[in-house]
């Protein structure tokens, strides 16, 4: 099935590939290579000019496969296949090789990043020889949308999407509202953030197309994106939300006070019974006259569909305590500034009153910023934003409460960014606040006050003084359990722990996952108005990617041959069931591609070698194999999607590493078997590496046996084969691997080499 | 436990030999093998050859420790700033190929050799590790009944990220070897502040050292203790020097008590302050010594 | 180590595995310098002047760091401002800027090996106590203590501490 036109677009990404990698060069000898019918470099092909020409090229019959050399096939791949079909030809006829974010970005030696990407151009060609037209499947999406995180964020999100389509929105606390609903007044306007809430928190409760669970979080993800199934984990209330009428006769009974209404205004207006206190002796049961309250309730699992997940899971703060030197632990009077706010909210316990332990008005109030954040030592190295206004508001509405009470805001820089801001700032100096510019080194209680140690940068002086009340303002986090969901959707987190977007700037609302999107602070810390703006966006982009309807799997799919015998091993070893034998005499295999995950696991075991990936072939991987290692000794490896991702995301970060890495993508390592392997090697690979990235357990309990398989059957050619698991996320972690395991194939082979030179 | 060199530095065996005698008695009764250290010179003083020279610094210092790798044993240090200076050494010599060859160009004059192959210890660190405060409480045979205002002192417990022997704000390895003596070790505002004396400041800026120590003195005070304990001769020559001299300069009498952790487990042990040297401090305070006495 | 006046300081930090530049001049150095408070000395103002010029090599308060580490442990950008004063101090040095005091302090090592040698009192406490007069250090090993000098000419130490400015 080879080809004789196909056509070589390389990019020079406007000097990101072409400073580094001498692409004109390539270009010129792959032009010689057996079925190029033309080839061509350009500054930047993704632009309208660029695949213009693509476009073109097809359109006048003078190429028919395209094999492009350019950044990640993760950012323009579909838009180039949708420009390759417009043209005239099947969209599995493109492929794009990476260039950028795995060799131009990645290697400093031009000389090194040029071979390699060579080869990787030579292997992607001698690919595109072998490859067949494939069409998409098409399945239909599950036009459900799942919402994880009941704060601001999460419920503007579900609410903009409920008029169309059924939402499921989850939250881990009893009530939602998140940390909006324990805020006083919000900046910079200062209206009451119970007041703008509430009204969204009701209309949450009773659309009829919100289906609200409380106490719930995400136990576990099945099935892809347009066709999740989840399960969700819900803890037991012990009281029937739809029963309670919150009349509080069950609270006024309880002698140990376990059973509550989170607040005033919660939403679910529920009470909730904490079952480490109670001691079920069932006075809330006689005194509940609406019958509410349940006390064998139990933690229950819920089954639901649904085709589009957002991760809305908000912040949380650190515990200021890893700053010992503030003392946090140690008086009760030096508080963080969401206690500070708790105090003041609908969530008060002291009646919105500011007060000391000692219920007296704290008249020298200290506030410090970038506790734990800026921080390259102890805490976290982001900025979190809102502090140097929260912290402002927070100092208004303490002069609101006492006019000549005494103020300092203590900081490094007071960051007022943005419409109203500076303003705001302006406010807060002229009602008196004091501002020190100087991060605080102690906070010391003494005596019956609280010593703050500092140096006023400004005047140049170190100074001491006393307050009675200090609030720290520290770093904001993604909250608990986001990293978690985040593993579960195979979407990446970043290094500083918060969801990675899936373009920082111009796809800030998507994932790397097509199914999940975010909003809100689990992808970075901002203020209420940017969290909102966000939740719109991803509901109109969630209502775009489920209004289509259908959702296209990929067609590169087992395809069984004639020297299928029957046995059934395949349909006995896919971990989808996704083959059945069907017919007498045992039947033959029948492939469901919905449920097939292209794992490849039936293609490596069947005993006849019958069964081969659509695109992912044997000839072909050995092709690619063979047309990467042309241009010299280098270490292939086996990368799968998940992976490859990790291996993206050092490209972006400009994580350096051995240009002796080829990497060649697969569905999945499972399709490898020895075969495939041995040719890498025979073909001049000084090791082989299998990079797995999936959390899926289904394939990651047989990467061992995979592996020890594959060790041992390639024995014979005495060279080194490794296998590692990484998390999306973990690029480091892979880089370290990869420039490891290239350090031990360059020192064999130089010792070969060497061996060689004295035979 | 491997085997230990007992380095003295200067000032315990030249103003404090108290402090020298009461460590050996300790290490004596908990049975812990050390030599001694013949020929060593001075650590040399961070706080000044550090300021001076980093060759020089690493020179003196990588000098004292081959004496010990050439007997085999690890060295035992009685002081922070001996502490700080030959275990930062070591480390930089051990873990930088290029440092380690250039110190040892200058060793070669001397015939010896810096092969990095023994550790620094500090008798503290040493102690709480093994035999630990635990077994320290169960050989005690005297337990004291004083309240102690405990000054770690900078050099021992930071560079943290160097040392590793945890938190620096609110350490307690210390206070719990000085509580396996019976000894309440008492807290007291900036007990972990700098006793004014390192970095050459004590030598130059005698004034501006004394009114760091005054600051501490005066916090100390107000603690209501018996004595002062610490791990470092510098920070127990700026106590018990710097109370006289300020009382000389500024007027103000303390007349608490200095004591080094080697005199305070002696005293546990069972030996009396004379056999300690402690009687032998510029600040006696009688009251103290009466009161040792009287617990006997 | 540098001997020229128109060193560029953050440079020679740098190549020393110091790093200034990225200093945010936040103050939590002063803020927690225990000599500060006394001496009127501003570790932040230190480090900013280290970057400025090479006027930091002549100003006094770079000596009245006690080198207690405390700036060191707190910095947020994690710059290692103790270990870069001491290393300023030995450009300064190199320079031939010295306090007397610490000219002194050397030339007493240069001498006995000690930076505070015994002297007659000391011996006798150190015989009432049942011990031996001298210690068992370079005071009482001469070889040792030429081993010592030896050492310090090698590395010029003692054309170091006379310097050209006395």
């Amino acid at each position: 099935m080879s080809s004789e036109k196909i056509g070589v677009y390389l990019c020079r990404c406007g000097g990101n590939i072409g400073d580094v990698v001498d692409v004109e060069a390539i270009a010129d000898e792959v032009s010689g290579m057996n079925g190029v019918a033309h080839t061509n470099v350009q500054d930047y092909l993704c632009s309208s000019a660029g695949q213009g020409q693509i476009e073109s090229d097809i359109k006048e019959g003078l190429i028919d496969r395209v094999v492009i050399g350019s950044c990640s096939p993760k950012l323009h791949l579909e838009t180039f296949r949708a420009m390759a079909q417009k043209a005239g030809i099947n969209p599995m006829l493109l492929e794009i090789t990476n260039i950028r974010e795995q060799c131009s970005w990645v290697h400093e030696d031009c000389e090194e990043a040029t071979r390699k990407a060579r080869g990787l151009v030579k292997g992607a060609v001698s690919r595109m020889q072998n490859l067949a037209s494939l069409n998409p499947i098409t399945k239909d999406v599950k036009d459900r949308a799942l919402v994880v995180g009941g704060g601001i964020a999460g419920i503007t999100t579900a609410l903009e999407m409920a008029d169309e389509r059924e939402v499921i929105l989850i939250e881990k606390a009893p009530y939602i509202g998140g940390q909006m609903i324990g805020l006083s007044k919000t900046f910079p306007t200062l209206d009451c953030s119970q007041c703008i809430l509430t009204p969204k928190m009701v209309a949450v409760f009773n659309h009829p197309n919100i289906m609200l669970y409380t106490q719930t979080e995400v136990a576990s993800v099945e099935g892809s994106a347009g066709d999740y199934s989840v399960t969700l984990r819900r803890a037991p209330r012990y009281v029937d939300i739809e029963a309670c009428t919150s009349c509080g006769r069950c609270a006024a009974k309880c002698p140990k006070d376990a059973i509550y209404l989170p607040f005033a205004q919660a939403i679910p207006q529920a009470y909730i019974i904490d079952r480490e206190l109670c001691i079920e002796c069932g006075a809330c049961e006689k005194a509940c006259s609406a019958g509410a309250i349940r006390l064998d309730d139990c933690e229950e699992e819920i089954q639901v569909d649904c085709g589009a997940i957002t991760i809305a899971t908000g912040f949380e703060s650190i515990d200021p305590s890893i700053i010992e030197e503030y003392h946090y632990k140690d008086h009760p009077d030096i508080i963080t500034a969401i206690e500070f706010e708790e105090m003041v909210s609908a969530k008060s316990k002291t009646g919105m009153r500011l007060q000391k332990t000692d219920g007296t008005f704290p008249e020298r109030v200290a506030f410090v910023l970038c506790v734990g954040s800026r921080d390259f030592n102890r805490g976290n190295k982001h900025c979190s934003k809102v502090c140097c206004i929260y912290s402002q508001k927070q100092a208004q509405l303490v002069y609101k409460m006492k006019p000549d009470a005494d103020v300092t805001i203590f900081y490094i820089d007071m960051r007022s960014a943005g419409r109203r801001m500076e303003e705001f700032y302006h406010h807060t100096q002229e009602i008196g606040v004091n501002f020190v510019r100087g991060r605080v080194a102690e906070v010391n209680p003494l005596d019956d006050k609280l010593q703050v140690r500092y140096e006023d940068t400004l005047l140049g002086e170190i100074g001491e003084a006393e307050f009675d009340m200090v609030v720290l303002c520290p770093s904001l986090i993604p909250s608990k359990g986001s990293r978690e969901l985040a593993d579960q959707l195979g979407v990446p987190v970043g290094g500083d722990g918060f969801i990675e977007e899936k373009h920082v700037k111009i796809d800030p609302v998507n994932t790397l996952n097509q199914g999940v999107f975010v909003a809100g602070c689990a992808v970075g810390p901002k203020d209420i108005h940017d969290s909102v703006t966000e939740a719109i966006g991803a509901a109109h982009k969630i209502h775009q990617f489920l209004g289509k309807g259908t959702i296209s799997v990929s067609p590169e799919k087992p395809v069984i041959s004639d020297a299928c015998d029957g046995c059934g091993t395949c349909a006995l070893e896919c971990p989808y069931g996704a083959l059945t034998m069907i017919g007498e005499d045992g039947g033959t295999p029948v492939l469901d591609p919905l449920s097939c995950n292209t794992c490849g696991i039936c293609a490596a075991v069947c005993p006849q070698s019958a069964i081969e990936i659509a695109n992912y072939t044997r000839e072909q991987l050995k092709a690619q194999a063979e047309g990467i290692l042309d241009a010299g000794m280098g270490v292939i490896v086996y990368i799968d999607p998940a992976a490859y991702a990790a291996a993206d995301l050092a490209g972006v970060n400009r994580t350096q590493y051995s240009p002796l890495i080829r990497f060649i993508q697969v569905p999945s390592i499972h399709l490898l078997d020895a075969d495939i392997v041995g040719h890498a090697f025979e073909s001049g690979a000084g090791g082989v590496m299998l990079i797995e990235g999936t959390t899926d357990e289904a394939l990651t309990s047989r990467s061992k046996d995979l592996y020890s398989r594959l060790k041992k059957e390639t024995k014979a050619f005495k060279l080194p084969i490794r296998y590692s698991h990484i998390e999306t996320a973990q690029y480091e972690k892979l880089m370290n691997l990869l420039n490891v395991f290239s350090e031990q194939v360059a020192a064999k082979a130089a010792k070969k080499g060497k061996k060689r030179k004295e035979e | 436990m491997n085997k230990l060199s007992l380095y003295l530095g200067c000032i315990t065996p030249n103003r404090y030999p108290g402090i020298e005698k009461a460590t050996k008695l300790c290490l004596d009764r908990l049975e812990i093998d050390y030599a001694d250290l013949p020929g060593a010179s001075c650590c040399p003083a961070p706080g000044v050859f550090r300021s001076f020279d980093k060759a020089t610094w690493l020179a003196l210092a990588s000098r004292n420790i081959v004496l010990s790798e050439e007997i085999e044993r690890d060295v035992l240090t009685i002081c922070n700033g001996c502490y700080g200076s030959l275990v930062d050494a070591n480390n930089e010599l051990k873990n930088d190929p290029a440092l380690k060859k250039s110190t040892n160009a200058h060793l070669d004059a001397i015939g010896k050799k810096f092969k990095g192959t023994v550790d620094v210890r500090h008798i503290i660190e040493l102690l709480y590790d093994e035999p630990g405060p635990e077994k320290i409480k169960e050989m005690v045979t005297r337990p004291l009944d004083l309240r102690v205002a405990l000054h770690y002192g900078c050099h021992l417990v930071k560079p943290s990220k160097e040392r590793e022997l945890g938190s620096t704000e609110d350490p307690r390895f210390f206070d719990e070897l000085v509580e396996a003596t019976g000894a309440e070790s008492v807290n007291y505002p900036d007990k972990m502040a700098c006793c004014g004396a390192g970095g050459g400041v004590r030598s130059a800026l005698i004034d501006k050292s004394l009114e760091m120590l005054e600051h501490k003195l005066s916090r100390i005070r107000d603690a209501n203790v018996d004595c002062i304990v610490n791990a470092c001769p510098f920070c127990h020559l700026q106590f018990d020097g710097g109370q006289v001299e300020i009382a000389e300069k500024r007027g103000t009498e303390y007349n608490i008590p200095v004591l080094h952790y080697s005199q305070l487990l002696g005293l546990a042990f069972g030996y009396s302050p004379e056999e300690l040297g402690i009687d032998l401090n510029l600040v006696t305070n009688e009251d103290f010594l009466l009161k040792l006495k009287g617990d006997r | 180590m540098m001997n020229q006046s128109n060193t560029n300081i953050s440079d020679a930090l740098k190549d020393a595995g110091l790093e200034i530049l990225t200093c945010l001049q936040c103050g939590t150095c002063s803020g927690s310098c225990p000599s500060g408070r006394y001496t009127g000395m501003i570790t932040r103002k230190l480090v900013r002047k280290a970057r400025v010029s090479t006027d930091v090599l002549h100003d006094p308060d770079l000596w009245m760091c006690t080198t207690c580490y405390t700036c060191q442990e707190r910095c947020p950008r994690e710059i290692k401002i103790t270990d870069a004063i001491l290393a300023i101090r030995a450009i300064a040095v190199h320079e031939g800027i010295m306090l007397p005091e610490h000219r002194r302090v050397s030339q007493l090592v240069i001498e006995y090996g000690h930076a505070v040698p015994i002297n007659d009192a000391v011996k006798a406490k150190r015989e009432s106590l049942g011990m031996e007069a001298l210690p068992e250090t370079v005071h009482k090993y001469p070889e040792a203590l030429a081993d010592v000098q030896t050492l310090l000419e090698s590395c010029g130490f003692d054309k170091l501490v006379t310097g050209a400015q006395e």
